[in-house]
């Protein structure tokens, strides 16, 4: 593989929530709206480059019994860190993505992709892994928030779209929207890649 | 045995690691982040209480309590009215809100500071959503009831998030109930004359 197909994999053809199915919960939890999924996009994406790398760095030191209890000290020591710095010394950004995340410590890509990736590639790859997995699960955060937010409330961003403000169907934004389109957008992905060949 | 020992011992050094980092970031961040919160809550206060252009903070006189509500007055030295903190419990944890009530005892404004609520449900406490109908219901009728409809009350709650909508009633009654207690002592506060209440963060507004 390709550094650049390395990057781009995530992004459609291996997408960790429609393909690999890894990151469900915040997947629906937060898709709600689109500038949540955005916020949660980025902070999981910060993230999971992070500690791809770092567990990359680390792959031939630790030992395999046990890697699974240090995987999960390194991510949540990071995950801590990164709440703390930027609570300190960006308070804006911590208003907005804040509160998504202690979600990410229990979001299973971050340690899918440690386990999966990171413990048997070198750090560069891991690197490019994080990005487009990053990528690819805002992606179809943003997916899933599109239809949920505009069908659910008839708005966008929070800017109200005409036509579809009129009487908005509140099931999409509660719980049982969110299975529905994300089912459907799983169904619609597996019908291109059976057309399409990928 | 001697494996056991080995990755035991792996083990402890990656949380010692772990334990040294996380508490170098603690020490080098947690000033900063109360040094943000008290401009937060300085700003908030300004803008609840938009008369009020100086703040004199009233404890109890039993230490434990801490801060009971902060005086806001005019430029002219009058009582514009008073601003209270409450933490009322919501769905995932406190929210803490800022009020500011006018002498008489009316909601001059509202603000959520911190939340920990259901993002995309019980977030909207803080959005236009939820406190544009609310804040119009402070103007047209005399004496709303802070519960939520369900609950026979005025206030429309949010859809998919009655427990925190719930809870921010609970804080608007928590502090009315906070002002009808001091409302005695309030002709007898005086405007600070020095500094301003907060000198930490004077240049916060």
């Amino acid at each position: 593989m390709n550094p650049i197909q390395q990057l781009t994999k995530g992004f459609w053809k291996d997408n960790p929530i429609f393909v690999i199915g890894l990151g469900l919960c915040p997947a629906l939890a937060v898709s709600s709206s689109l500038s949540n999924a955005v916020g949660m996009g980025i902070a999981a994406t910060f993230v999971l480059i992070g500690s791809n790398m770092m567990i990359s760095l680390l792959r031939h030191l630790v030992p395999s019994k046990i890697r699974i209890p240090v995987y999960i000290v390194i991510i949540a020591t990071f995950v801590t860190i990164i709440d703390k710095m930027i609570a300190a010394y960006s308070p804006a950004l911590s208003a907005s993505l804040g509160i998504f995340i202690p979600l990410i410590v229990v979001n299973c890509i971050i340690l899918g992709r440690a386990e999966a990736f990171a413990n048997k590639n070198g750090v560069f790859d891991s690197l490019l892994d994080a990005i487009g997995m990053g990528i690819g699960f805002t992606i179809a955060l943003c997916c899933i928030a599109f239809f949920r937010e505009l069908l659910g409330e008839g708005k966008l961003f929070g800017h109200a779209m005409p036509f579809f403000s009129k009487d908005p169907a509140l099931i999409m934004i509660m719980a049982p929207g969110g299975f529905i389109v994300f089912g459907l957008l799983i169904a619609l992905k597996r019908l291109m890649a059976s057309k399409g060949g990928n | 045995m001697n494996d056991m020992l080995r990755m035991g011992s792996f083990l402890f050094i990656i949380a010692a690691v772990a334990g040294v980092l996380l508490g170098f970031t603690e020490m080098k961040t947690s000033p900063r982040i109360l040094e943000n919160r008290l401009k937060q809550l300085e700003q908030a206060r300004a803008e609840v209480l938009p008369e009020a252009k100086k703040f004199n903070d009233i404890k109890s006189e039993n230490p434990n309590e801490g801060l009971l509500y902060t005086a806001g007055f005019a430029e002219n030295g009058d009582l514009a009215g008073i601003v209270v903190n409450v933490a009322p419990k919501g769905y995932a944890g406190p929210i803490e809100m800022v009020l500011g009530l006018k002498t008489d005892g009316s909601i001059a404004g509202v603000k959520i500071l911190s939340q920990k609520e259901t993002p995309g449900l019980g977030t909207k406490l803080a959005d236009n959503v939820f406190l544009a109908p609310f804040k119009k219901l402070l103007q047209d009728k005399q004496k709303p009831v802070f519960k939520v409809k369900q609950d026979g009350g005025d206030v429309d709650g949010i859809t998919a998030a009655t427990i925190s909508s719930r809870a921010f009633c609970v804080g608007v009654t928590e502090a009315l109930g906070t002002f009808e207690k001091v409302r005695e002592q309030l002709p007898t506060l005086t405007a600070p004359t020095a500094l301003p209440a907060v000198p930490q963060s004077g240049d916060a507004k």
